[in-house]
């Protein structure tokens, strides 16, 4: 490095990245001051609805007067007003549990989560209560994606209905969502699901999130899961998920209906935290996960590496 | 000529350069939503309420008229003698309807999954929809004698349940005398038993279910089969008569 001095070096790199910044590459350090450095996320989620639209009983032995999606619609309203960037995801099993599943499949549920403004659900097993054909004649009620990874609909009827993915853009903030259904042989009869393929949910958690992040370039990557936070058996669950990826960020859970004070905070395959969580079941519960980005600690980072080459 | 080296070095590890997002910090709150939410959504509560209303229309609905309190109890109850007496009629039916060339011996209702008593008078279809809550369906299985025989034993072991075409007495939590469908219990048969899908996925303890011959799903919920038979007798003018006939006894 003779005839390189520390002086050069660093004038050299700052007109690098003015140059640079110009052509849309990185962000200018002052462009990113003039902007806010701390941009925040609000995920909120649901899970194991079970269509309890109403709310609980006053007089039920345990969860009297608890839950009704009109008011968790108004909390959830209230969170929009004061937060920008929100996100309302839900687990699955939307269906099933009350009379008006009974009465009206999944026409009413699926029209009340629309009005609530949910981004995305996941098929739960309780979604083939009425089989393949309930599915299809209540999707269309549904204003959002139900977005899942693990089942492969191919052979079915419903081979185009399910997003594998999906991508969302908050003030800046990419999100990528993928989804994860239980395994339905033994839980669901088999003439409810038919051709319906399960694939093994650790490897597409692998699979889908590697895409989101490394090839998508979300900045957050979020599994709806319907595998059920933990077992007693080694059976698939969210913890053994978590420990097991990569760049996911949160696992939204359902399915065991646990109601879990705040998210569990565990560490995935690389020792990084990820976060999972569940909101117990019939609405009576509202998951909020606030992430706050530092736009920049992103710059810190970018700076970091570019140190690297003139320092060999 | 190591200057340009350098910058396209550098040029190619910015653009590569990681553009990513850090998350600095998470805060993260599971809100309970009961009472305190003062807001509800005018705009959901308007969408819910001819739902609701056209739903409560049906719930009141009356299908039949019951003479007795319908109690759950152990050995044996009214209201456990009814539903397994009316699984086992409909099984059956379903049987002589599809044309197989066996009829269910005995059938079995589990006393956890009957939710509610039945009131003396008016029953109505959301007394049957609070009695059965769950969405489970009529299937009907082929055991061969000894898995019959640790079923059987384990309705002795809890002291009793929901049996139709079989007469138990327990001994100390164990079977002290068996008949099926009239005749003693032969180890050596095989027996159909019509139950719901969540017993024959081995619910409730009843895993032996899951060492089946034969598995047959009918697609019938047992909540829609209650409301049709109970609104057919009541039609043809009969009331529910709690019905005690020692089929489930202490000796």
């Amino acid at each position: 490095m003779e005839g390189f001095t520390m002086n050069s070096r660093r004038k050299f790199i700052r007109d690098l990245v003015g140059a640079s910044a110009g052509l849309g590459l990185v962000h200018l350090p002052a462009d990113l001051l003039a902007k806010q450095d701390l941009v925040s996320l609000s995920i909120l989620h649901t899970n194991d609805i079970h269509c309890h639209i109403d709310p609980f009983p006053k007089d039920h032995s345990v969860y009297q007067g608890r839950g009704g999606l009109a008011r968790l619609s108004g909390l959830i309203n209230q969170i929009r007003k004061t937060e920008k960037n929100v996100l309302l995801f839900d687990a699955g099993d939307m269906f099933q549990g009350t009379p008006y599943f009974n009465y009206y499949k999944g026409e009413l549920i699926l029209k009340v989560m629309s009005e609530m403004g949910y981004d995305a659900g996941m098929i739960g097993n309780h979604e083939f209560d009425n089989g393949m054909d309930g599915i299809e004649e209540s999707i269309g009620f549904a204003k959002f994606p139900l977005v899942c990874s693990n089942y492969d609909f191919s052979k079915t009827r419903l081979y185009d209905t399910f997003p594998t993915y999906n991508i969302y853009r908050k003030n800046g903030i990419k999100v990528g969502v993928y989804g994860l259904g239980v395994e339905l042989d033994g839980l669901v009869g088999a003439q409810n699901y038919l051709e319906t393929e399960y694939l093994d949910p650790v490897k597409v958690a692998l699979e889908k999130e590697l895409f989101l992040k490394k090839e998508k370039g979300c900045d957050l990557v979020i599994c709806l899961s319907h595998l059920g936070l933990q077992y007693k058996e080694q059976k698939i669950s969210d913890r053994l998920l978590a420990a097991e990826t990569h760049y996911t960020d949160l696992i939204i859970g359902g399915h065991t209906h646990s109601f879990l004070d705040s998210p569990l905070k565990l560490k995935n395959a690389d020792g990084n935290r990820i976060l999972v969580n569940q909101a117990g079941w019939g609405g009576m519960v509202l998951g909020r996960i606030d992430f706050i980005f530092d736009r920049h600690k992103k710059e810190d980072k970018q700076i970091l590496s570019q140190n690297i080459p003139v320092s060999e | 000529m190591r200057y340009p080296f350098i910058l396209i070095a550098l040029l190619i590890i910015l653009c590569s350069c990681n553009n990513q997002l850090v998350v600095s910090r998470v805060e993260a709150n599971n809100i309970s939503n009961d009472s305190l939410v003062m807001l509800s959504d005018a705009d959901v509560a308007e969408l819910v309420a001819p739902y609701r209303e056209n739903l409560e229309g049906d719930m009141s609905r009356v299908i039949s008229i019951s003479n007795d309190d319908l109690v759950r109890a152990k050995p044996e109850s009214e209201l456990t003698n009814l539903v397994a007496d009316i699984l086992l009629e409909t099984g059956v039916a379903f049987c002589q309807f599809a044309n197989h060339d066996f009829m269910p011996d005995v059938a079995y209702m589990n006393y956890g999954g009957l939710r509610v008593a039945l009131p003396k008078g008016e029953i109505t279809v959301g007394h049957i929809f609070q009695l059965m809550p769950f969405e489970n369906e009529m299937v009907l299985l082929k055991v061969s004698g000894e898995t019959m025989e640790q079923f059987v034993q384990q309705i002795a072991l809890r002291g009793g349940d929901g049996v139709a075409g079989m007469r138990l007495g327990i001994v100390d939590g164990r079977i002290g005398h068996l008949e099926v469908d009239g005749k003693a219990f032969d180890v050596k048969k095989d027996y159909w038993v019509v139950t719901n899908d969540y017993i024959a996925a081995g619910g409730d303890d009843m895993s032996m279910l899951a060492n089946r011959k034969k598995f047959i799903e009918t697609g019938l919920k047992i909540r829609d089969i209650m409301i049709e038979r109970l609104e057919l007798e009541h039609q043809r003018g009969r009331q529910i008569q709690g019905i005690l006939d020692g089929r489930i006894y202490y000796e």
